[in-house]
């Protein structure tokens, strides 16, 4: 082995955090630094390739979300080239499977990761406790299979499309590469209804899609939950109840700035046509008001090489809550931002709660989405434009959304091979800090303030930690906030 | 981001008839993996395991190229079969 710890290398096959956390007497936190085990750098195995070889690499070697990386890195090129003119069959694909992409992530990552926290013994003695343990516990909670194999489902729509997720070539510059038929389409329909009926709505909503997406504000999803006992003791009814009982509405609100690269993303669509084809729209939320995404900003961001990304000077929170937020803007952006996430935003402020209802918000939201992509494909136009006559030198910039957040790619090409490529993923938006106060991370705010009850058990951190979604592993270095001593070392 | 490494099915095992795990070898290392999504996987079959659970069958084709992507990255030989790629 050389390189590398054996410690990192666990961390590459299953993702591992480390937060260095120093709290103060009354056991507040006063500063948090994080580290991860995940691949950040040296993207030297792309450099002399193929220009078009970085879809294909990228989608296998970040598999788990390579599908958000082929789309990134197709997208780089499309910018780098000029490529005008993609079919809106292409243009709805890469919406399709993104969004297949981001769904096969949520029910698994409710279950089998974040669950952990849901069903932690320092909640014990709460009056919901008990059915939260049935539901919920890892591997015995009655949802857990249930959870796990309705995350199959948008991998097997992923494939039904686009060939084996996540390693199939299926973006590539100019649109998409596939045999999609009549008969997929048909299979396609088939298989989202199966995540609904056997998952969506009678055990994480207990109602129907539609009547879910009717709720629009914080007030109504009140009202929802005793409209109908079913939809109380539904799995989504029973997360809310026993998320506010934890007060988990009050912790780890974070830097409330939030930026979201959209599907499909603005530089190819007009406004009328991403209202035409239902785009999810991205931005920068900084708390006041929403402004377009300014590429020529996170590609300058980029080229400065720092460990830590700032937007506009400031640090900056991606992921489901940033890209719910950004969503409420509507297709066209001509709207005033509504919707759920939205007004719970400005009712209540982020928190660990709103972060993980707009997370698991989004399993109604884009298989919503999906069926009426799918119903404006014209399966007798094309899936692509001829890309050759575009070639050329120059730097391009990808941007999209993968399960985790932002996703941008940054490639220097000439016509025959890369000479230099950079990405930018969400979760090292999300953990990484610099080096002075104000460039703290999204997490490390989420942190700060933080009272751990239990020293001996601060599960605290690792429920924040999850619910930007950085980790399954969490390793907790407790350490006193004035003479820097080491408390404990409490894995999560 | 995390690098997704193929592992192949060693062993499976089934706990009253429902739940179904697998060893599954990564170069030098085993680790274990839940296989409820993907149900048909079976002994032998290349798997990528996130944080737990079997995520996807991949075919030996596919993972014989992550295999030959990885070892140009360099400093995983212990998660990368030796006669792959």
């Amino acid at each position: 082995m050389t390189g590398v710890s054996a410690t990192t290398i666990a961390g590459q096959v299953e993702k591992e955090l480390e937060a260095d956390v120093y709290i103060n007497r009354n056991g507040q936190v006063m500063r948090a630094t994080l580290r991860s085990g995940l691949y950040q750098g040296d993207k030297g195995i792309l450099m002399e390739q193929r220009p078009e070889a970085a879809c294909r690499l990228t989608a296998h070697l970040f598999g788990f979300c390579g599908g958000s990386h082929q789309q990134a890195a197709a997208k780089a090129l499309e910018n780098a080239w000029n490529i005008e003119g993609m079919p809106a069959n292409a243009i709805l694909l890469r919406q399709i499977t993104q969004a297949a992409e981001i769904m096969q992530n949520i029910p698994r990552w409710f279950y089998s990761n974040f669950a952990h926290d849901l069903t932690s013994t320092k909640y014990s003695q709460t009056l919901l406790y008990p059915a939260i343990v049935e539901r919920f516990a890892f591997i015995k909670g009655s949802s857990f299979r249930k959870g796990l194999m309705a995350s199959a489902y948008p991998i097997s729509l992923y494939s039904t499309i686009a060939g084996q997720w996540p390693q199939a070539d299926f973006a590539t510059p100019g649109g998409v590469s596939t045999n999609f038929q009549v008969q997929n389409l048909s299979q396609a329909f088939s298989i989202l209804e199966k995540y609904r009926s056997e998952w969506l709505e009678p055990v994480w909503l207990g109602c129907s899609v539609e009547r879910y997406l009717q709720i629009q504000t914080w007030q109504e999803l009140m009202e929802w939950l005793e409209e109908k006992p079913a939809h109380r003791n539904s799995d989504l009814g029973l997360f809310v109840r026993g998320a506010l009982g934890y007060n988990w509405d009050k912790i780890g609100a974070g830097i409330g700035k939030f930026l979201s690269y959209g599907l499909y993303g603005e530089s190819m669509l007009s406004p009328a046509g991403a209202a035409e084809a239902q785009s999810v729209p991205g931005g920068f939320y900084n708390g006041q008001t929403i402004e377009q995404v300014d590429a020529m900003l996170i590609r300058a961001e980029m080229e400065k090489g720092n460990a830590h990304f700032q937007y506009q000077n400031q640090m900056v929170e991606v992921g489901p809550l940033a890209r719910q937020v950004l969503a409420c803007q509507g297709p066209d952006r001509t709207q005033a931002p509504t919707g759920l996430i939205w007004d719970i935003l400005q009712e209540k402020g982020p928190s660990v709660f709103l972060r993980v209802l707009a997370r698991m918000h989004e399993s109604a939201f884009f298989f919503q989405k999906i069926q009426h992509w799918l119903s404006k494909l014209d399966l007798s136009e094309n899936f692509n434009v001829d890309f050759s006559r575009y070639k050329q030198s120059m730097m391009g910039l990808g941007l999209t959304e993968a399960p985790r957040g932002a996703l941008a790619h940054l490639t220097t090409t000439n016509s025959q091979q890369i000479e230099g490529y950079q990405i930018l993923a969400p979760t090292l938006v999300n953990i990484n800090n610099g080096t002075k106060p104000k460039e703290q991370s999204a997490l490390a705010v989420a942190l700060n303030g933080l009272i751990i009850e239990n020293l001996e058990n601060p599960v605290e951190v690792a429920t924040i930690a999850r619910s930007l979604d950085t980790c399954l592993n969490c390793k907790v270095n407790l350490y006193k906030h004035r003479s820097e001593k080491q408390i404990a070392t409490i894995a999560l | 981001m995390c690098l997704a490494i193929p592992g192949k099915i060693k062993s499976i095992t089934s706990t009253d008839g429902m739940i179904r795990t697998a060893k599954v070898v990564f170069g030098n290392i085993i680790k274990e993996a839940f296989l409820d999504m993907v149900p048909n996987a079976k002994e032998g079959d290349y798997v990528l395991v996130h944080a737990g659970v079997a995520i996807n069958v991949v075919n030996e084709l596919e993972a014989k190229r992550t295999f030959s992507y990885l070892k140009r990255y360099g400093g995983l030989e212990d998660l990368i079969p030796e006669k792959a790629g």
